[in-house]
């Protein structure tokens, strides 16, 4: 299993923790792709720490796309092989054509995986009576949860696809129900943990009720909502709504999963030595 | 000139209020009883219409495409939303079923494993990439152009001034964007927040959700409106965090000032009504009356604000649209 941390801002600690990669930059911000400048101290930290990296890109406007093409560049000119992860074929279009050796990975967003954890009760027909009306919900079928336990990345023809891009891995999150992960050899994928994202929005004002641009309080802030008849709260980071997945001890069940990238330092700490544990067996 | 509209129904008989108006291109779902009964259309599985809101059926479609060819209105039929491979079996024959009728022009779809798998099959109408596509800059138009595409739906979420970029950079691409209900608080094609389409007044007979909300979206909103939300502070920063009414705009979303502002680029532009029928509201009967004002929205002096006031009873804002910056 290879251990990554992601880190959105560059954070001279994480450098020093104990694992292989580093995933540097946010995946779903364009306010938060970094400056060459930041870029380059990340990318000299990593490799003076020998720890693989990987660059994160958001979906991006006309003005993102040309930020994060001379990003790539200024890493490129020296070094050559790196991993970026794509949340936007314009990304991977324009990435693919100039920086042939990048090693591109298919983003989270682009996975397209139904992730809402609170669908639980509905798609596995545990959902109570309505208090309203006293009606008893009516209940799916089970080919309707198979379809939310699975995804496009299940498909043959787009795992070829992607093969031929030369796009060998693809990143997913930890879904709160039994996934189904059906992928050739050829197409390795990572989990994201503990924050697992549902949406996304340029409209981050009015997500976390600033009702301004950005201002960055994704640094600092985090907004959770819940209701009584929510299962998983929403937790708002940013411009991305996430939940928080509490166990994946069965991990082991999805052979293709061979990455774990930590989104939250603290938790990295608290399952270090599980997933040593886990790693030996 | 009038606009170019692109309207979504789900009945034979809007054939002929579009007519009357003079529109000419609509689009519409297709499903059929099997389908929904392994994917329940409410939930968005095989479009994004809702709720016995699409076409159904073989004969019922070839009703409704012959309907639209006395009538001149082209059809889009939209297979958009992401699929599993247990689906494209039935979808590939849906598309064969519906592509076999003159009146149908093209399709409306965003699933990769669909784009791949037409191009193989050199489907021979118009592909219109949908705005679960999520096209946000020039680079993804070059990417859809390599699939053999007319259209492409651009995303909600992109200010006047970046659609402008997009398609100054791309005059060989026709494309399409929303007015009327056309905004989301997040983007369509990267949200997994379960939708429930059903038919609010068939509440009692079609009800998979305990709560009131059709959609997860809904939790949001309604924990915004109520105060019940938590703040985590990672730092002492301090941030003005209230919750206030300018979320209507969200739903609403007129967009009427983006055929003036995209005048220049006309010959270029589908304007997309969505009118989804069992969402919030009904889109159809909102929109309808004001039909022929929206089509006539380029060549009149017609005020937009006034217009937006006599259709959701409130002023606009400027919030969450096109034309705005104030949130992006």
């Amino acid at each position: 299993m290879d251990f990554a941390i992601e880190t959105k801002l560059y954070n001279d600690n994480v450098f020093k923790e104990k694992i292989n990669r580093i995933y540097f930059a946010d995946a779903f911000c364009q306010h938060l792709i970094p400056t060459k400048q930041e870029l380059d101290k990340a990318f000299k930290a990593a490799k003076d720490n020998n720890l693989q990296f990987t660059l994160n890109t958001p979906y991006v406007t006309d003005k993102g796309i040309k930020q994060i093409l001379e990003n790539i560049e200024s890493i490129y000119k020296n070094e050559e092989i790196f991993e970026v992860v794509f949340n936007d074929w314009g990304v991977f279009y324009e990435v693919k054509k100039r920086f042939p050796k990048v090693k591109l990975i298919l983003g989270r967003l682009l996975t397209k995986q139904r992730t809402d954890p609170n669908a639980y009760e509905i798609i596995t027909n545990s959902q109570k009576r309505n208090p309203d009306n006293n009606v008893i919900p009516k209940t799916v079928p089970n080919t309707l949860y198979q379809h939310f336990q699975s995804s496009v990345i299940n498909d043959d023809v787009f795992q070829n696809y992607l093969i031929s891009n030369s796009v060998n891995r693809v990143e997913i999150e930890y879904l709160v129900w039994d996934m189904n992960i059906k992928l050739t050899d050829k197409i390795k994928a990572t989990i994201y943990y503990p924050y697992a994202h549902i949406t996304t929005t340029r409209n981050c004002g009015l997500l976390n009720m600033t009702y301004t641009t950005c201002n960055k309080m994704c640094n600092d802030i985090q907004i959770q909502y819940k209701n009584e008849s929510m299962l998983f709260p929403y937790i708002v980071i940013g411009n991305t709504v996430y939940y928080q997945v509490n166990d994946i001890s069965k991990l082991q069940q999805y052979p293709s999963i061979d990455r774990i990238v930590f989104n939250d330092l603290e938790a990295y700490h608290k399952y270090q030595t599980i997933l040593e544990n886990l790693n030996e067996s | 000139m009038s606009l170019d509209l692109n309207i979504g129904i789900d009945t034979i008989d809007k054939l002929s209020k579009l007519n009357a108006v003079g529109i000419k291109k609509m689009f519409c779902g297709y499903i059929d009883e099997t389908a929904r009964q392994k994917w329940p259309e409410e939930f968005c599985t095989l479009n994004r219409r809702g709720y016995n809101a699409s076409i159904i059926g073989k004969q019922q479609f070839k009703e409704f495409a012959l309907e639209s060819g006395k009538y001149d209105i082209s059809i889009y039929v939209t297979f958009n939303v992401v699929y599993t491979p247990e689906q494209y079996g039935w979808i590939l024959a849906a598309i064969n079923t519906v592509s076999s009728y003159d009146a149908v022009k093209g399709i409306i779809i965003s699933d990769m494993g669909l784009l791949i798998r037409l191009k193989d099959l050199n489907y021979n109408k118009e592909i219109i990439i949908s705005t679960g596509g999520t096209t946000f800059n020039s680079s993804a138009v070059s990417f859809y152009k390599q699939f053999n595409i007319k259209r492409i739906v651009l995303d909600r979420q992109l200010d006047i001034d970046e659609m402008k970029q997009i398609i100054t950079n791309h005059p060989d691409i026709q494309f399409e964007i929303f007015l009327m209900f056309g905004n989301c608080l997040f983007i369509d094609g990267f949200c997994s927040l379960m939708h429930c389409l059903e038919n609010e007044e068939d509440k009692n007979t079609c009800c998979y959700n305990p709560t009131e909300l059709l959609t997860n979206c809904g939790f949001i909103h309604k924990a915004q409106r109520d105060n019940s939300y938590k703040i985590i502070n990672k730092s002492k920063k301090k941030y003005n965090i209230n919750f206030n009414d300018n979320i209507n705009n969200l739903i609403t979303g007129c967009n009427f000032c983006a055929p003036q502002e995209l005048i220049d680029f006309s010959d270029n532009l589908t304007y997309k009504i969505a009118t989804r029928g069992s969402h919030f509201i009904n889109e159809f009967d909102t929109m309808y009356p004001f039909l022929e004002e929206i089509y006539k929205l380029e060549q009149t002096t017609i005020n937009r604000e006034e217009l937006f006031r006599k259709i959701f009873q409130y002023n606009c804002n400027g919030y969450g649209c096109y034309a705005s910056k104030k949130i992006i």
